[in-house]
């Protein structure tokens, strides 16, 4: 019999990871149907962790809302946290129960569902989550020593944080999505009064590699982006540029006409108007900032008479 | 926009190598060419990080003061963003170049590595390369340490810079010399985003110019730097003070020393462990450059007996040891002091007698290098002695010996009998000179030089013009063979009874570290040149014997050079008729011609030395200058 090496053992628990994925995307895209209790979401929140957030189950007087409870595979269970074992659910996944919210049922997207897990493990966490509000809970010495460690602290003051965020969009009022266009539908054709621009018709290629590399870089990221176009009125243009960063607006219109107003959503779900920002030759305004994506959206709404809302959704 | 757009924008804003080493000056002209048209106005806020992102992959390091400057202005969303992935730039100690036609300043990052020979890239002002050497030994000496044990000449470096932009002047120099530092000691902190603001001057180090647009070039592309070394009391520069951890004021050598000093970095260079074999290499070359290439005998001499006192790893090959001793006693010889040249010199005869390893030649060498160090000492008739049995053997057969050995046989016997005025000289210098003619015709000129001297002194004036002649028609002529040659030509018009001078040896600096005899040598000869008017002969003489001494170091030693010094100032009493210094000529003179052994000046001035009365008398100075073997 052979021991795995370092390398060999690592490969193998990659290899794991990959399989426990795609498992969970099979199961994700397998459920279909409103968010039910044992369904695991993603959303922005704007920190620096992977939270899958579980819906532990609906609000017994009004079930337009959802107990969420974020997940994740930090390796430190604490006091208020389940471990949730890899027989249950696969993978290794700890609730940290402490940190639970209500959200609306709206705000879990069928496209934001990542998996889902088994009624033992939900019933385990309910069960948690009842001691705790009991104030009732069992620690074992594991869960002490990881109370104490600066590092748990620190990552579930990043999980507070996370739960902040989601509360403060969760309490805004949901928007409306109007018309929904997916990214893969937008058009990679550079509008025509983006097109072009003056080139230095004599400057030879540099035969740099470095210049090369930056060519190419400024290259793909204009390939990659995406768009939209809205005459607005006959009065000009709104072009929406959809990059990794967000959605972007310019307009395009006759010396005169002024852009429409334009609203859309910051990271905590707050409406905000863009304002516009002239081009150095005046022909172009660039409406700012640029409106990030939220749970993998931009929701717009242009104030034409009637106002249009429309999500570009990735 | 296409690929190639966006290639051409690129390189309008600068080649590879100012995108890699200004690339905070690059993007920012670039940012500028995109605002000025709506089309890429509209885009630069995604192009930017784009390109940051990509410069990053590439190594090129940007500082977070530049990012937060372009979040500021609305050009990106989080300077944050870039911080995992973008350390503070730590381009070690750079130099700056200044676009002439712009006035822009450009960071010139500086690479360096160590090396068996000093070499500088072309595009750096540093030329030759050993200059930074020579600095670096300037810094070494200027703290006076104990490092009589160290060799820090056995260090050699490649330099390069990486903007790609020839630069001039003496600007970069101090910058180079902290470079090569920062290597040698891993690069510390200290040195990790630094830059100088000085450059020589003499022993001084003064401001640079453009010193505005080079910290603000510096600032640009570093972020905040870990040192700058400025002169003290410069408001220019000192504005920046509060942009650099630390800040050395230094306004000469000795300061700048001393800061290294301090922070530990010269240690690394004050090893006095044994040389390997590359360590002889490089400061063997030092060695030879010092005493052949600038005639730096002083520093020379410092240097070889370091190395010796160092000693050598079992490595290093035995001839080259050999070379090293041997130059040492050329170089006593060459600094006057005739005692040590001829101990080591009879070391030398001693082993070639003795060793089993030996040759002929070797002990032919021996022999004339022997010869050679009692012409100092105007042993002549023993050089003769030693020589002449040589001169039978070699005209038996010549070829018992090496040509180059036939040489310095034939010139150092024929320089003895030139003096002793008995037997045939100027046959022996030609057949030096038939030998050169085949085998190393640039080493020509030193045997000519010879002749004319002998020529000169026995009267054969219009023979030695023509042999001057000869060597002044050469080209490539070496400066000391040059310089003696205009020594003699001096002479021969002095000979004639004319007065002649000679532009290049007339603005020989006294500071100069160079051979200062042969200088010494020109300037009593026009001295005495007949008609010249007295202040000027006066001056002359007062201007040899300082160009006599500056090659002479100590005077603790029976020195030949401090004798001639002293035979000036007998010449500058006897053409000023100055009693009083007359009188300190003759009392200098008589120490020097005390009779001991191994020194024949007594001997050889015992007639003319009697004819010194106490009162000053030219004529009585002008026949012991003319007794003296080198004039």
């Amino acid at each position: 019999m052979t021991t795995p090496t370092g390398i060999e053992r690592l490969q193998q628990a990659i290899a794991e990871t990959a399989r426990d994925l795609e498992r969970a995307a099979a199961r994700a895209s397998e459920r279909t149907g409103p968010p039910a209790a044992g369904d695991l979401f993603v959303f922005d929140t704007g920190e620096e962790a992977a939270l899958e957030w579980l819906v532990v189950r609906e609000h017994a007087d009004d079930p337009s809302l959802l107990l969420l409870a974020p997940g994740d595979d930090f390796p430190l269970a604490g006091p208020p946290d389940l471990a949730l074992g890899r027989d249950l659910v696969g993978r290794p996944l700890t609730i940290r129960c402490g940190e639970a919210l209500w959200v609306p049922v709206g705000f879990c997207q069928q496209r934001l569902r990542t998996d889902l897990v088994p009624l033992e493990a939900l019933r385990l966490v309910r069960q948690k989550i009842a001691e705790l509000a009991r104030g009732r809970t069992d620690e074992s010495e594991e869960q002490r020593q990881a109370d104490a460690d600066p590092d748990y602290e620190d990552w579930l003051g990043l999980v507070a944080r996370a739960r902040e965020r989601l509360q403060q969009r969760a309490d805004q009022a949901t928007p409306e999505l109007g018309l929904v266009i997916p990214l893969e539908q937008l058009t990679s054709r550079l509008p025509a009064e983006l097109a072009s621009e003056p080139q230095y018709a004599l400057a030879a290629e540099s035969g740099s590699p470095l210049l090369s590399s930056l060519s190419g870089a400024l290259a793909e990221s204009a390939a990659a982006t995406r768009y939209h176009e809205i005459e607005i009125d006959n009065s000009g243009k709104l072009v929406l540029q959809a990059t990794e960063s967000g959605v972007r607006a310019v307009w395009a219109g006759p010396r005169g006409a002024s852009p429409p107003k334009l609203l859309g959503r910051t990271e905590s779900g707050e409406a905000l108007e863009a304002t516009w920002q002239a081009g150095p030759e005046g022909k172009l305004q660039r409406a700012e900032p640029i409106f990030s994506w939220v749970d993998g959206q931009v929701v717009l709404t242009i104030a034409t008479d009637p106002p249009q809302t429309l999500t570009i959704q990735r | 926009m296409r690929h190639s757009s966006h290639s051409a924008s690129l390189a309008a804003v600068g080649d590879e190598g100012l995108w890699r080493t200004n690339p905070v000056w690059c993007i920012e002209r670039l940012l500028d060419f995109w605002g000025r048209q709506d089309r890429s106005w509209v885009d630069q806020l995604d192009r930017l990080p784009a390109l940051l992102e990509c410069l990053l992959a590439q190594g090129i390091r940007l500082p977070a003061e530049a990012l937060e400057k372009w979040e500021t202005a609305g050009l990106l969303d989080s300077a944050e963003r870039y911080a995992a992935s973008n350390d503070h730039p730590s381009p070690g100690v750079v130099g700056f170049v200044v676009d002439d036609s712009s006035g822009t300043a450009w960071v010139v990052l500086l690479d360096v590595e160590p090396s068996r020979t000093w070499s500088v890239d072309s595009n750096l002002p540093i030329r030759p390369a050993t200059l930074l050497q020579d600095m670096f030994i300037r810094v070494v000496l200027a703290l006076g340490l104990p490092q009589g044990g160290a060799v820090p000449q056995r260090f050699a470096f490649d330099v390069r810079e990486r903007l790609g932009r020839r630069s001039y002047g003496p600007s970069m120099h101090i910058a180079g010399l902290l470079a090569v530092i920062d290597r040698q000691n891993n690069n510390p902190t200290l040195l990790r985003r630094a830059c100088a603001v000085v450059q020589p001057d003499g022993d001084r180090l003064v401001p640079v110019g453009s010193l505005d647009q080079k910290l603000t070039a510096f600032r640009r592309e570093c972020g905040h730097g870990t040192l700058l070394v400025r002169t003290p009391a410069c408001a220019e520069a000192s504005a920046y003070d509060r942009h650099f951890d630390r800040v050395w004021e230094v306004s000469s050598f000795q300061d700048l020393a001393e800061c290294l000093e301090r922070s530990g970095l010269l240690q690394e260079f004050l090893s006095g462990s044994p040389l390997n074999s590359a360590d002889v290499e490089t400061s063997h070359s030092c060695l030879r450059r010092l005493t052949f290439g600038d005639h730096q005998y002083g520093e020379a001499l410092d240097l070889g007996s370091r190395i010796q006192q160092c000693g050598y790893d079992a490595e290093v090959p035995a001839r080259t040891a050999r070379e090293i001793r041997r130059t040492i006693a050329d170089l006593y010889r060459h600094l006057g002091y005739y005692g040590e040249a001829e101990s080591l010199a009879q070391q030398e005869v001693h082993e070639a007698k003795t060793s089993n390893a030996s040759s002929y030649d070797d002990q032919g060498q021996a022999d004339a290098i022997h010869a050679a160090s009692m012409y100092d000492p105007h042993r002549f008739t023993e050089m003769v002695g030693v020589l002449e049995p040589w001169l039978d053997k070699l005209t038996r057969d010549r070829l018992i010996v090496s040509p180059e050995t036939r040489v310095m046989v034939f010139n150092t016997l024929a320089r003895a009998r030139v003096i002793l005025g008995r037997g045939e000289w100027a046959e022996l210098f030609r057949r030096s000179e038939g030998i050169l003619r085949e085998r190393e015709p640039t080493d020509l000129p030193r045997t000519w030089n010879y002749l004319a001297h002998g020529l000169l002194r026995h009267g054969q004036l219009d023979e030695a013009d023509s042999v001057l002649g000869q060597v002044e028609s050469r080209r490539a002529t070496t400066a000391f063979s040059r310089w003696i040659c205009s020594f003699l030509r001096a002479e021969y018009h002095r000979s004639r009874g004319q007065q002649w001078v000679n532009e290049e040896m007339e603005a020989a600096p006294v500071a100069k570290k160079r051979a200062g005899h042969p200088f010494g040598f020109y300037f009593q000869a026009t001295a005495r040149q007949p008609g010249r008017n007295k202040i000027d002969a006066v001056e002359r003489f007062r201007h040899a014997r300082g160009l006599l001494l500056q090659d002479a170091g100590s005077g603790d030693y029976p020195n030949i050079l401090h004798f001639l010094a002293d035979s000036m100032r007998l010449g500058e009493a006897g053409w000023s008729n100055d009693a009083a210094l007359w009188c300190e000529a003759r009392r200098a003179l008589a120490r020097h011609l005390e009779p001991r052994p191994g020194c024949g000046l007594a001997e050889h001035y015992a007639e003319c030395w009697k004819a010194l009365t106490d009162r000053p008398d030219r004529d009585a100075a002008e026949a012991f200058l003319c007794r003296v073997p080198f004039f």
